[in-house]
């Protein structure tokens, strides 16, 4: 990889790395459970990203994490296809970092 | 690799020796690590050019660590804080370079959608009920940014670029969508108002939340 960019090869297209299924959610929650699910007062994805550290930690210690963190909770629920993607990677990031001897 | 706790991440990456170095190298191969491992479904990992792309996110995750440190508050480790950020590097790049080529559309019925799933004569009333209510109650850029994201479930990343418009802002304009749509449902009589709900349904929780805090 160095050696490439020493010779100012340039990197391959970024779309071009990703596989086949990174793309809209295959589950979405239909409309009307989004709209049953909207509150007057929510977390946007800024919000939740800030605690989503916090959320993810509260779910491996089997927290009640819907009564600590409800706005974080339906939001994810809202089917927020950016912070539930966030949240998938951020937990594997986890469990692989946690393995390093 | 020295264990550290959450004082001592901070203490190392903010002094001005050696231990900054230590500490950043250290750091530098724990969320290469896990950014690895939570991009495995994501990207292509025997790509020649997987390994560079992931050092650049770590790089550009780095900085604004550094850059951020004074906002780390010890509620949760101090790696899982800097792997969240990571990550959100990371997916924020990868969402717009999967939705960059694909254009907004504001003619595209919900009905239409792969995700619909129209399982009955009913379903497909509803949605095409949906899709008239949306014509009459919202703005044409509401309904461009609900299409694109319910609809087309495009990434917030790609609709903001797209836009040219914020996350904040983006997020505004389709809650203040929902919120028109869901009154329109409630007024229908095809939703339940929240509000006139039995108090057993809508229950405290009993663990007080910590997103108050954050507020």
């Amino acid at each position: 990889m160095l050696d490439r960019r020493a010779k100012e090869i340039p990197l391959t297209p970024l779309k071009d790395l990703l596989q086949p299924g990174f793309g809209p959610p295959t589950a979405m929650p239909d409309l009307r459970t989004i709209l049953e699910m909207t509150d007057e007062e929510e977390l946007d994805c800024d919000q939740t990203c800030e605690l989503l550290d916090q959320y993810v930690e509260g779910l491996e210690r089997h927290d009640n994490v819907t009564a600590l963190f409800p706005g974080v909770d339906r939001h994810l629920k809202r089917g927020c296809p950016d912070c539930n993607a966030e949240l998938k990677a951020l937990q594997a990031a986890i469990e692989v970092a946690d393995t390093i001897p | 690799m020295t264990e550290r706790d959450n004082a001592r991440w901070i203490e190392d990456l903010t002094s001005e020796d050696g231990r900054r170095t230590e500490a950043l190298g250290d750091l530098r191969i724990i969320l290469l690590r896990g950014l690895v491992g939570a991009l495995h479904n994501v990207l292509q990992q025997d790509h020649q050019d997987f390994a560079g792309y992931c050092e650049d996110f770590v790089q550009e995750a780095l900085i604004i660590i550094l850059r951020r440190l004074g906002d780390f508050q010890g509620l949760s480790r101090f790696t899982t804080w800097a792997h969240k950020i990571t990550i959100r590097v990371a997916l924020a790049e990868l969402r717009r370079a999967r939705w960059n080529d694909v254009p907004l559309k504001d003619d595209e019925s919900i009905a239409s959608s792969p995700d619909a799933a129209l399982e009955s004569v009913e379903d497909h009333m509803m949605l095409t009920w949906v899709q008239k209510i949306m014509d009459e109650e919202l703005t044409p850029l509401q309904k461009t940014a609900l299409t694109a994201l319910a609809v087309q479930g495009m990434s917030s990343d790609a609709v903001v670029v797209k836009l040219g418009t914020t996350r904040g802002a983006l997020y505004k304009l389709v809650h203040d969508a929902r919120l028109k749509l869901r009154q329109r449902l409630i007024r229908e009589g095809v939703m339940v108002d929240p509000a006139e709900q039995k108090p057993k349904e809508r229950k405290s929780p009993a663990v007080p939340s910590r997103e108050v805090e954050h507020a």
